[in-house]
């Protein structure tokens, strides 16, 4: 081991040669220095130097003879105490989190071994001490309540040993004694004296007791979290110890490379020397004085010495020093396998390593991983770049990697990356840089004379960092409060388990000064945990308006937690101010590290928060607020979520056991809309089925048997063999649905009651459910809602957006599910005295029976009441057509109904007030005079409905008579039969439809024929029609059948014609007349003013007319110079000819 | 008579738009197909004269044409989503009330849908379900009626064209936002008060809800989005430009009857394309 380890000059003096070497007493010295630098090898290295004479010591000395005037000192100290041959008591130990009696006495248990072998009680003057002190540190480890070994008892053998001959007490790892005192696992007081005494009492008594420790940091970093006086106190202490920087340059670290490395080949020594020249040469114009000797460079071969001083400075820097050193030096994948390929061959020059293998060793392999974010974020811009730089050559790969390194290493001074340093790591690169620049990799810098490879950032975080720390330590906590990243929120378990039913509770930061709004009845947390984080009293809660709420539970930490929670909430606000600021968003370097930074922050913000949050380490209050007050009841903190169960226990008693996870939660997914939907619309269309008729094993049907079937809300009635919504009526399905639904039912029950009054409004029955002490979810209550409306149905109107709902039908439930605020309903009670007789007069009239759930539990409900009558005849009448609805065709009483029943908004209002005076009648009076009118109003309503209802087919039975009118008496039949003798295809467009719509045989309903045909003649549906519609009908009508009557006369008069001339016709058609191919027949028919008219059938000879024609046309043009236009002498002539027709008939 | 729905035997249906293409298939189907259904698929938000011609085919048909849809029309669902409008990108509007109705109604039974393609229209795509239940047939192809056989069955009928071809090319919504700028100018001038309704629905508001008056949602739906059933501008603002709209669509006009001078008017307003929109028109609408 003390082979392996060298010291390089100047190494630490070794105790006795300094503080007690010459001296009667002894001395205490701390040594400090980094990880990896080689401080426990250091105090192998002083045991063996004060060990007992032979090769050990030997060994060391020689090693020590690099430095004679130490080795000189230690030879001196031996000969001073008389110890050449013994050398002296040596207690090495190392330290573990444990207090610093332990760790002494493990030392002295050691030096005492190494001098007399086992202890035995009478092994020396104070060995039953120490074998006391053993027995006690042993109980102390298994049993923390015992005390370890007492100081003084350690002192008092320590001084015995020392009365001996010196003891050399050397503690490594310190710092973990140090820690354990931090952390409060040890009394400070105790460990603080027996190190001041292992100090003192040697020079006080001067016996000689070298102390040394080693740690990594000095005290005071250890002791920078304790409190003042403790500080003060550990102070002094360290007053006593002579402190030792245990530093080593990069100078010393490239020392130790060149003396790990040996040539044996003297060939080969040769050409190293002489490759080392120029290289030496321009290490010195570098300024890298230790390298400036050929032989200094030869002896780091086969590292470059570039190589050799980004390697030191890596190390030094990033790493462990000599740790780190060594395992790059060690690795067989760097220098064997640089060894084996590349032989340094005899031709010059010889190969060396350069920068990139560092590279690829440290940064490539991870090797190496940065411990401070700072120096994180340049070497990660740096990696990531080189590792995404693909298409590279080699030699620019190389030469990038080069940069790389440098770029780590430094950022100015001599050993940079500029084009001479780099031309040292990396010959011929000139050219090669100026591709890397092409390629974007690499970017001169000139006003640092350097490439680089990072792109860095020029934004100044640390003074962000400082100012926004500023800004944030100005505000008040409760804008702390306000500005902490959100909380996750909460689950009850044990509560939401047992209940199947979810509790979330959402959780904020407050002041204990806030006033705090508690949570609304619909949002979809069940409560609203509070962590005060400036107090220890529970906030002010504000009343709602509406008085209902989500309970509110308030956390209340210990003060000293808080101070850890602010402090950690104050940095992470600070991080995410820079974080925010434009010059950090702008510039992903600084981003990328100030994310770093806050996640970093906000993971101790997080564990802040679990040590004054955590259940156990807090106090809980459930708050209640009511109108006149709040009270706060304090909760019992247990294990895990356990305190809000019991706030949840408390504010939900009556919850009831809904077990269907997709129905039973704030929020539906889409599917559990669907099948809620389904469930729904069953729960309306068929409310009378068994299971609503949902079959299968769909969601809807698990809903079904959670909510309705389970608890008992829908029945099958075995005496009507219909299934119904009601409370159950057996006793023991009565108790299942107490437990299950009562407390529900009960609340619903009393919101309808409230209906009576006033009418209510959905949204406030959602809350009433919602709220404690229900507090059912809101995928359920809409369900609930439409069962007790259900159930209740003949009692119950709905009201959407204030107008009268007859019906409540599944579409209207879907819309009441969505927006229940636009919904409202009201309870009419059963009628009773005079409106009680006037409803039963109506109903046996109207025919109507009541079917509803209450009728069936209680035989003296089966009288209808005014929702029934109203529902039905608002049906009815919105049923009729809009000729109906329109017309002025009906009788006083009909048409007076249907206004009264269309302009209708308030159900009892119609039927008691406006109907009654829309017949005439008296109002029906709310108290006990007498209405002697009740059957008069039934009669003469059911009469007023049949004529309403009966008025459109009356319509039609007149238009049909009409027709048979028009028609000679002809009936339906045989007008459909005569108009399909016409051919129809030579029709004028204007009567064709008609007459083909006459003809028409697709129908067998007379009444659905004449519809047609009015349809066609009003070109409007007899539906549509208004009175100016039918008042037309019934004169166009007579004319149109009139022109089909003609255009029959003229086939009866063609036929016989066609008869007459055998047959030589072939082929009718026309409104004119009928024309063929030779022939062409007129019906010419004259009226004159005295009524009488004359017809006759004219035939046309095709070949005879041309001449006639001509002669026509002549006598045209004559009469046309007589009277002045053509048309006149048309008009004469046919008029002429019209009257002597008529004068040859007579 | 048509088989009962639900039974698994054949159907034969056939879809009207209250255009007149599918309105002459249904007549010309009358005679042909005794078992057939009709069906019309209701918004509720239809044009009066869309009302009124299917209650005129009705009658001429003999037959009641189902209304699906009846219940969850246009104000349902704009209720459902809290006044959040169908636009091209969210066509809730075809979704809800013309497929998920139809394809309800003709569920699983093997079904022949009769589509009113004309014989002329080589490149039109109709509503063809994907369902496999379904078969398509084109009648109109299948035997040669183009667009003078469809207005002479219309004529022989005697139910002529609905009343909006004078003023609008197809049927549809009443604020249908594929319609025309000159078209909703046409609105505004036949039907003032459903103008009015779609300036209101434009703001996120149901007029005459209920006896309480309007349902305003805009406070709900995608608040502070401005929505506007015509590209790039309230109706209000489409209204104020009324003048200029109509002259740039008359100059359209007549540019086309100038191309085509033997076409009907009816034909010359379906072409006229007006050079501020350019939208495809909702096929499935047109059903």
């Amino acid at each position: 081991m003390v082979c392996g380890w060298r010291p390089a000059p100047p190494g630490p003096p070794p105790p006795g040669g300094g503080g007690g070497g010459g001296g009667g007493g002894g001395g205490a010295w701390s040594l400090t220095g980094p990880y990896g630098s080689g401080k426990s090898s250091l105090g192998v290295f002083l045991d063996s130097l004060f060990g007992p004479a032979g090769d050990v010591r030997d060994l060391a000395l020689r090693i020590l003879e690099e430095s004679p005037d130490t080795a000189a000192s230690v030879r001196l100290a031996h000969s001073f105490h008389r110890t050449d041959q013994s050398g002296f008591h040596r207690g090495l130990a190392t330290a573990c989190r444990e207090p610093l009696a332990h760790t002494v006495l493990r030392a002295l248990h050691a030096a005492v071994q190494r001098s007399f072998g086992d202890v035995e009680p009478s092994g020396f003057s104070t060995s039953k001490n120490l074998i006391f002190a053993l027995e006690d540190a042993a109980a102390s480890v298994r049993d923390p309540h015992r005390a370890g070994p007492a100081p003084d008892v350690l002192l008092e053998i320590a001084l015995s040993l020392a009365a001996d001959r010196p003891l050399l007490l050397m503690i490594d790892e310190f710092g973990k004694n140090l820690e354990a005192v931090v952390e409060g696992a040890t009394p400070s007081e105790s460990d603080l004296y027996l190190l001041q005494q292992l100090a003192e009492a040697a020079d006080g008594q001067g016996l000689p007791i070298f102390t040394v420790t080693f740690q990594h940091q000095s005290f005071d970093d250890y002791l920078a979290v304790v409190d003042s006086v403790q500080r003060r106190e550990w102070a002094k202490v360290r007053g006593r110890f002579e402190e030792i920087a245990y530093v080593e340059s990069p100078a010393q670290i490239r020392s130790l490379i060149g003396s790990a490395l040996e040539v044996s080949d003297e060939q080969l020594s040769k050409r190293i020397l002489s490759w080392a020249r120029p290289q030496a040469r321009a290490m010195k114009a570098l300024g890298v004085d230790d390298l400036s000797a050929a032989s200094s460079v030869a002896s780091c071969w086969p590292l470059r010495p570039i190589t050799a001083v980004v390697l030191s400075e890596l190390c030094r820097r990033y790493g462990q020093n000599e740790r780190t050193l060594f395992s790059f030096l060690a690795d067989t994948e760097v220098m064997a396998r640089f060894l084996a390929s590349e032989s340094p061959g005899t031709e010059d020059p010889i190969p060396a390593l350069g920068l990139d293998a560092v590279y690829d060793y440290f940064v490539g392999n991870g090797n190496l991983v940065p411990e401070t974010s700072v120096s994180n974020s340049r070497w990660r811009e740096i990696s990531t770049r080189i590792r995404d730089a693909h298409g590279l050559s080699e030699k620019q790969l190389r030469t990038a990697k080069a940069v790389a390194m440098l770029n780590l290493v430094s950022t100015s001074g001599a050993v940079r990356a500029s084009a001479e340093v780099i031309e040292l790591a990396e010959p011929g690169s000139a050219a090669v840089l100026r591709e890397l620049e092409g390629a974007g990799l690499a970017t001169f810098r000139s006003f640092a004379d350097e490439y680089r490879i990072w792109q860095g950032t020029d934004v100044d975080l640390q003074l962000l960092l400082e100012q926004a720390r500023q800004q944030v330590g100005k505000l008040g906590v409760a804008e702390i409060a306000a500005s902490l990243p959100s909380l996750p929120a909460a689950v009850a378990s044990r509560h939401s388990a047992q209940n199947q039913c979810l509790r979330v509770f959402d959780r904020r930061f407050v002041s204990c000064r806030d006033e705090v709004e508690p949570l609304d009845v619909f949002s979809h947390y069940d409560g609203l945990v509070v962590h005060v984080i400036d107090g220890d009293s529970p906030p002010v809660v504000t009343a709602t308006a509406g008085g209902a709420a989500k309970p509110t539970v308030a956390a209340i930490a210990d003060p000293d937690e808080l101070e850890g929670l602010s402090a950690a909430a104050r940095e992470v606000l600070s991080l995410q101010r820079v974080l925010e600021s434009d010059e950090v968003k702008s510039d992903w370097v600084a981003r990328l590290e100030m994310s770093e930074r806050l996640a970093s922050a906000q993971s101790g913000f997080g564990s802040a928060l679990f040590s004054a949050f955590f259940e156990g380490s807090c106090n809980w209050f459930l708050i209640d607020r009511q109108a006149d007050g709040q009270q706060v009841a304090e909760l019992q903190a247990g294990r895990g979520s356990s305190v809000l169960s019991d706030a949840a226990d408390l504010a939900y008693p009556d919850t009831p056991m809904v077990p269907n996870e997709m129905l039973n939660r704030a929020h539906l997914t889409a599917q559990g809309a669907k099948a809620r939907r389904l469930l729904i619309e069953a729960m309306i269309e068929s409310p009378a089925e068994p299971q609503l008729g949902l079959s299968g094993s769909g969601p809807e049907v698990a809903m079904y048997k959670a909510v309705l079937g389970h608890p008992g809300l829908h029945v099958f009635d075995e005496t009507t063999g219909e299934a119904r919504f009601a409370l159950p009526t057996s006793a023991e399905s009565q108790a299942e649905s107490q437990e299950a639904a009562g407390p529900v039912w009960q609340a619903l029950e009393a919101e309808f009651e409230r209906a009576k009054a006033a009418k209510v409004n959905l949204s406030e029955i959602h809350a009433v459910l919602a709220s404690p002490p229900i507090g059912m979810k809101a995928g359920v209550v809409p369900v609930m809602i439409v069962a007790g409306l259900l159930a209740r149905k003949d009692l119950i109107a709905v009201y959407e957006h204030g107008t009268f709902k007859p019906q409540l039908t599944a579409d209207l439930a879907e819309r009441m599910v969505k927006n229940p605020s636009f919904f409202e309903i009201k309870h009419f009670a059963d009628s009773e005295g005079p409106r009680h007789s006037a409803v039963a007069a109506l109903q046996a009239r109207l025919g109507l029976r009541r079917n509803s759930a209450v009728a069936q539990l209680n035989s003296s409900l089966r009288v209808s009441n005014v929702l029934v009558l109203v529902s039905d005849l608002v049906s009815r009448v919105r049923r009729l057509d809009n000729y109906v609805k329109r017309t002025a065709r009906l009788s006083p009483d009909a048409s007076a109904v249907r206004d009264a029943v269309l302009s209708a908004v308030e159900p009892d209002e119609l039927l008691f007030k406006s109907l009654p005076a829309a017949l005439g009648l008296p109002e029906v009076p709310i108290d006990d005079s007498p209405y002697p009118q009740a059957e008069t109003l039934a009669a003469r309503l059911a009469s007023a409905l049949n004529t309403l209802e009966g008025a459109h087919n009356r319509l039609l039975g007149d238009a049909l008579d009409l027709l048979v009118a028009s028609s000679g008496g002809a009936s339906w039949a045989e007008v459909v039969e005569r108009a399909g003798a016409i051919d129809a295809d030579a029709l004028d467009p204007a009567i064709r439809p008609f007459v083909l719509t006459l003809a028409n045989t697709g129908t067998d309903d007379e009444l659905a024929w004449i519809a047609m045909v009015a349809t066609v003649v009003a070109n409007k549906s007899p539906a549509e029609w208004t009175d100016a519609d039918a008042s037309r009908f019934w004169r166009v009508l007579p004319e149109q059948m009139a022109a089909v009557e003609r255009l029959l006369a003229l086939y009866g008069d063609s036929e016989a014609l066609e008869r007459s001339l055998g047959g030589s016709s072939n082929g009718v058609g026309a409104t004119a007349g009928i024309s063929g191919e030779s022939l062409s027949a007129l019906r010419v028919s004259v009226t004159r003013s005295d009524g009488r008219e004359h017809a006759c059938l004219v035939t046309v000879a095709a070949d005879g007319s041309a001449s006639a024609t001509g002669v026509l046309d002549e006598a045209i043009t004559k009469v046309e110079t007589e009277v002045g236009s053509r048309r006149q002498a048309e008009s004469l002539l046919l008029a002429l000819l019209g009257q002597r027709m008529t004068g040859a008939a007579q | 008579m048509s088989a009962a729905p639900g039974t698994g035997a054949l159907r034969h249906i056939c879809g009207i738009s209250g255009g007149k293409d599918s309105s002459a298939l249904a007549v010309y189907l009358r005679d042909r197909a005794p078992e057939m259904e009709y069906f019309f698929c209701d918004t509720g938000a239809e044009l009066p004269e869309t009302y009124e011609f299917l209650t005129r085919l009705e009658v001429i048909l003999a037959k009641p044409i189902a209304r699906l849809n009846a219940d969850r029309g246009f104000d349902h669902w704009f209720e459902i989503f809290r006044g959040a409008l169908p636009s091209p990108q969210m066509r809730w509007c075809t979704k809800n009330m013309k497929i998920k109705p139809i394809e309800s109604w003709i569920g699983d039974d093997p079904t022949v849908s009769y589509v009113a393609i004309r014989a002329d229209e080589s490149n039109r795509k109709g509503y063809v379900s994907t369902k496999p239940n379904i078969e398509s047939r084109f009648p109109f192809v299948e035997d040669g009626i183009d667009h003078d056989g469809v207005m002479r069955i219309l004529e022989d009928a005697g139910i002529g064209l609905p009343a909006y071809y004078e003023w609008r090319t197809r049927s549809g919504c009443y604020f249908c936002f594929y319609q025309r700028k000159a078209e909703w100018i046409g609105l505004a001038d036949r039907h003032p008060e459903l103008f009015e309704r779609a300036v209101a629905i434009e703001q996120k508001v149901l007029q005459d809800a209920g006896v309480d008056g309007d349902a305003d949602f805009g406070d709900q739906a995608m608040k502070g989005r401005q929505y506007t059933w015509s590209g790039g501008e309230s109706l209000v603002q489409l209204r104020a430009r009324r003048d200029e709209i109509l002259a740039r669509h008359d100059t359209a006009m007549a540019r086309t009857a100038k191309q085509r001078p033997s076409l009907p008017l009816v034909e010359a307003l379906a072409d006229v394309l007006d050079d501020d929109d350019d939208a495809e028109p909702c096929t499935v609408c047109a059903l």
